[in-house]
């Protein structure tokens, strides 16, 4: 089948891009840090000294042993503050893409196969498309945060309602990539021949389309993840993100702002973290992209 | 060391430049006028508008003080010092009505405006009427409220009758928001003309210490030395400039780093900043504090989310657990209010108890909120049955943990402090969750949001506040009940903690009508006691100033909260090197 051979071909090609490769471990390198890393690492991000002498004593230090990355205006230590915020920005980047490469895929898939369908919901990604994504976003958080965290807490409304807002308005040039994957194949003999023993149409998507099509869904996702973290940033940026007390990468670089002149490096470790991620992210698609594409080979 | 001994020594390089700043009081001996040169100010906002009238932009109303004078200024201590009166009116000299429904004002004799021609009461009666033109827009109609008539029985006397007695009449002309205009002036911009007359916006005539020469709009203004000043031999300077643009920071550098400019309009900056813009060694910060407080606002009534809309935060359901006293004061006791200030604002700021922390007559001696005793804030909570039973670091009482949302606006400074503040109550045994709102949300007074500071969909809330003048009847009675923001008046009310006494609203009544300023200071003083030190329905923090820089070769400055900050800049000069 189609997509075994993609597949079987698929890491060996991708292997063969030193790039991506490098991107790979960067990225691989990254998350095992900020996942792994707070094992080892068992200062509290949040911990202030209740003791106001010894919390002003710990306050704005340099870089030691005690703290590698230092600490910020209150003495909170910088490197378990870095490992946190990446966790919450990886773990928003991720869920979002999912959430937008679900919706996306769907439309996609729908719109490619069903003619009757495709008018009316490429028109509704074209609507999308045309919407000012922050103002939306911004909306969203006024309208439905405090029932969601109502549900769920504070803290996983945050999370829920950020991913959510994200993945809604981040659909669309998934959508649009896998409809016009989705019509050229639906041309393909091989689909024909399923239609024509009479396989009913979900079967058809499910067992014949869909893996074909992931290839340019990978590639969206990479993009995805990268658009997602630097959304989640924003939203942080502007305040209407996570409670203010959750360090995330965009939160971080928000309060470094202030502090930019006497202390640059807590302007510096959250951006640099954001852009190497983001960078890996991109390489990594592209890479994907080329062993994917048959031209290049 | 304990932290009583360290903090002032942290404080000190901030300390010294405020025990600098008294010597500057004393005038010096005057050269002749005009012999200091030019003064060099510079303003982070520039300048719009020159008449005071037409903007609430307090860069345009210091700057206008330099042209325009009122009756009379409050000096830092928020005192009337006569500017174009000749004294300040009492019942004793006879200027202010027994029954207190008017107040009679005479003006210094032999004042003239800057092109030659006298100043009469006229001028006073036709700002009054320029201002009452509903059609002009004028941005300070408030402090005419209560006044029906005007009344010029010479040129030396104005008269302003008050609808009802006035127990406190001084709002009228006064301070840098209410200064005179020149009748042959403006004569011909009343009412819709007013924004039409631009020569007369941009260049006032005015009796102050300087005159307009040239004004370049959101640019600059230069100014001269008024040659038919009062006062001889004043202003020291020949002529002042007054620059616009950059921020806090920049403008405090040209200051304090390179000595480009005399004085920096409102540089308010984190404390390490301050410490290194003032290690810069070419001029120091001044601070002068008027009323703004910086508060947590305890919501005594119930936020919960499952209680219907409509009755969240209303007096129908009181708080389950902020109703008692002792969880308020433990709350208020576990602060450290120095640390507060160190972290937030240097010398810009310092540690409060009260509500009303200027002036200086009207302030309780309470400062037992000042030292922060975290064993005495557990004991009250176990006094009042909050007990940590299952050993997970938070109280519960019959069921219910104490933990409660702690919400304030976007702001670096706020969020560090709502940060600090979890810490001391975690480490009481109370759990908080935070929440940050733009700004722009919180202070909108939008009934169809969930998140003003009206609706206080939480717990607890923090922000600053203050009162408009130097008297803060207005500011307490805002505490009485009938100002609770409910639904059934869209939220609308001053009363944000939902306190509500039928014994302190009769205290406010019977301030209201008590005119014996000493009486007036021990009644404020008994209503700020019961809102803090009493009851503990709001914790009051950090009483905030106006914060400019200024440079060492500059004498005389005496910022003043009250008024314009520049409003002596008559005694300013230049010192000897």
């Amino acid at each position: 089948m189609a997509d075994r051979i993609v597949a079987n071909g698929l890491w060996p090609r991708f292997r063969r891009q030193a790039a991506a490769m490098t991107a790979l471990m960067v990225l691989a390198l990254l998350i095992l840090l900020v996942i792994c890393g707070p094992l080892i690492w068992r200062i509290d991000p949040h911990f202030i000294d209740s003791d106001p002498v010894r919390m002003i004593g710990l306050r704005n230090q340099a870089p030691s042993l005690a703290h590698p990355l230092g600490t910020d205006q209150l003495g909170r230590d910088m490197l378990a503050r870095l490992m946190l915020g990446g966790q919450v920005s990886l773990a928003v980047g991720l869920v979002a893409m999912l959430v937008a490469l679900g919706i996306g895929t769907g439309i996609g898939l729908l719109a490619g196969y069903f003619r009757r369908l495709d008018g009316w919901l490429m028109r509704l990604t074209d609507i999308f498309l045309s919407l000012p994504v922050l103002p939306l976003m911004l909306v969203m958080m006024f309208l439905f945060r405090d029932a969601l965290g109502r549900w769920i807490g504070p803290g996983a409304g945050s999370f829920a309602l950020i991913v959510l807002a994200i993945g809604l308005t981040g659909w669309m040039p998934a959508a649009r990539l896998v409809r016009a994957e989705v019509l050229s194949l639906r041309e393909r003999d091989f689909i024909r021949a399923a239609r024509a023993i009479g396989a009913p149409a979900p079967r058809i998507l499910r067992h014949h389309i869909l893996p074909n099509v992931w290839a340019p869904v990978l590639v969206a996702a990479s993009l995805g993840i990268s658009s997602a973290i630097l959304t989640e940033s924003m939203l942080s940026f502007l305040g209407f993100g996570f409670p203010p007390d959750m360090p995330t990468w965009g939160r971080l670089l928000h309060e470094g702002v202030g502090a930019m002149r006497s202390h640059p490096d807590r302007l510096v470790w959250p951006g640099l973290a954001l852009t190497l991620t983001l960078l890996c992210v991109t390489y990594i698609g592209e890479g994907l992209r080329r062993a994917l594409d048959p031209r290049q080979h | 060391m304990s932290a009583k001994s360290i903090l002032p020594m942290l404080l000190r390089g901030t300390a010294a430049a405020l025990i600098l700043a008294p010597t500057a009081f004393v005038p010096a001996a005057h050269a002749a006028r005009g012999s200091d040169g030019e003064l060099r100010l510079l303003f982070n906002q520039a300048v719009s508008t020159l008449n005071v009238y037409l903007s609430s932009g307090t860069k345009d109303i210091t700057a206008a003080s330099l042209v325009l004078e009122p009756l009379a200024a409050y000096d830092p201590d928020g005192q009337l010092v006569p500017r174009l009166a000749a004294e300040i009116p009492s019942q004793k000299n006879g200027g202010i009505a027994t029954d207190l429904t008017s107040i009679t004002w005479k003006l210094k004799p032999g004042v003239q405006w800057s092109d030659g021609t006298p100043l009469t009461s006229e001028d006073v009666k036709f700002t009054y009427d320029y201002c009452r033109n509903p059609e002009t827009g004028c941005a300070h109609a408030a402090k005419l409220d209560g006044v029906i008539a005007v009344e010029t029985p010479d040129p030396q006397t104005v008269t302003f009758r008050f609808a009802a007695p006035m127990p406190y009449p001084f709002q009228p002309f006064t301070g840098a928001t209410g200064p005179v205009l020149q009748k042959a002036q403006f004569a011909a911009c009343l009412g819709k003309l007013a924004a039409t007359c631009t020569a007369q916006n941009a260049s006032p005539i005015g009796t102050g210490p300087f005159m307009v020469t040239d004004f370049k709009v959101n640019d600059v203004v230069t100014m001269a030395a008024n040659p038919l000043y009062r006062e001889a031999e004043k202003p020291a300077f020949a002529t002042a400039t007054i620059k616009g643009g950059g921020d806090a920071l920049s403008s405090a550098s040209a200051v304090l780093e390179t000595g480009e400019f005399d004085y920096a309009w409102n540089t308010l900056i984190n404390p390490e900043q301050q410490l290194q813009m003032e290690a810069g060694g070419k001029g120091r910060f001044v601070s002068a504090f008027g009323a703004l407080v910086e508060r947590i606002e305890v919501n005594l009534t119930d936020p919960a989310a499952t209680l219907p809309e409509g009755e969240r935060s209303t007096v129908k359901h009181p708080h389950p657990i902020l109703s008692d006293v002792r969880v308020r004061k433990a709350l208020s006791l576990a602060i450290a209010r120095d640390v507060l200030v160190e972290i937030g604002y240097g010398a810009a700021g310092k540690p409060t108890c009260n509500m009303v922390a200027g002036p200086p007559h009207y302030v309780s001696d309470n400062t037992a909120c000042l030292h922060q005793d975290l064993p005495a804030a557990r004991a009250l909570l176990e006094a009042a049955g909050w007990q940590d039973t299952d050993g997970d670091g938070i109280r519960e009482k019959d069921g219910r943990k104490l933990s409660f949302l702690f919400q304030t606006t976007v702001n670096p400074v706020r969020q560090d402090f709502q940060a600090l503040i979890k810490g001391w109550w975690n480490d009481i045994g109370v759990e908080v969750d935070l929440k940050a709102i733009d700004g722009s949300v919180f202070f909108s007074g939008d009934a169809g949001s969930p998140d003003t500071n009206e609706k206080f969909y939480a717990d607890f809330e923090m922000y600053a506040n203050e009162f408009d003048g130097t008297d803060p009847q207005a500011y307490l009675a805002a505490r009485s009940c009938d100002k609770i923001p409910a639904p059934d008046r869209q939220w609308q009310g001053e009363n944000i903690g939902r306190f509500c006494d039928p014994a302190y609203d009769a205290m406010v009544a019977e301030l209201a009508k008590t005119a014996n300023m000493a009486e007036r200071a021990q009644l404020v003083k008994a209503l700020n006691d019961r809102l803090t030190a009493g009851d503990q329905v709001v914790i009051p923090l950090i009483h905030r100033g106006r914060f400019s820089a200024i440079s060492n070769t500059l004498g005389g400055v005496a910022l003043s909260a009250w008024d314009s900050e520049l409003w002596n800049v008559a005694d300013w000069h230049r010192l000897p090197r």
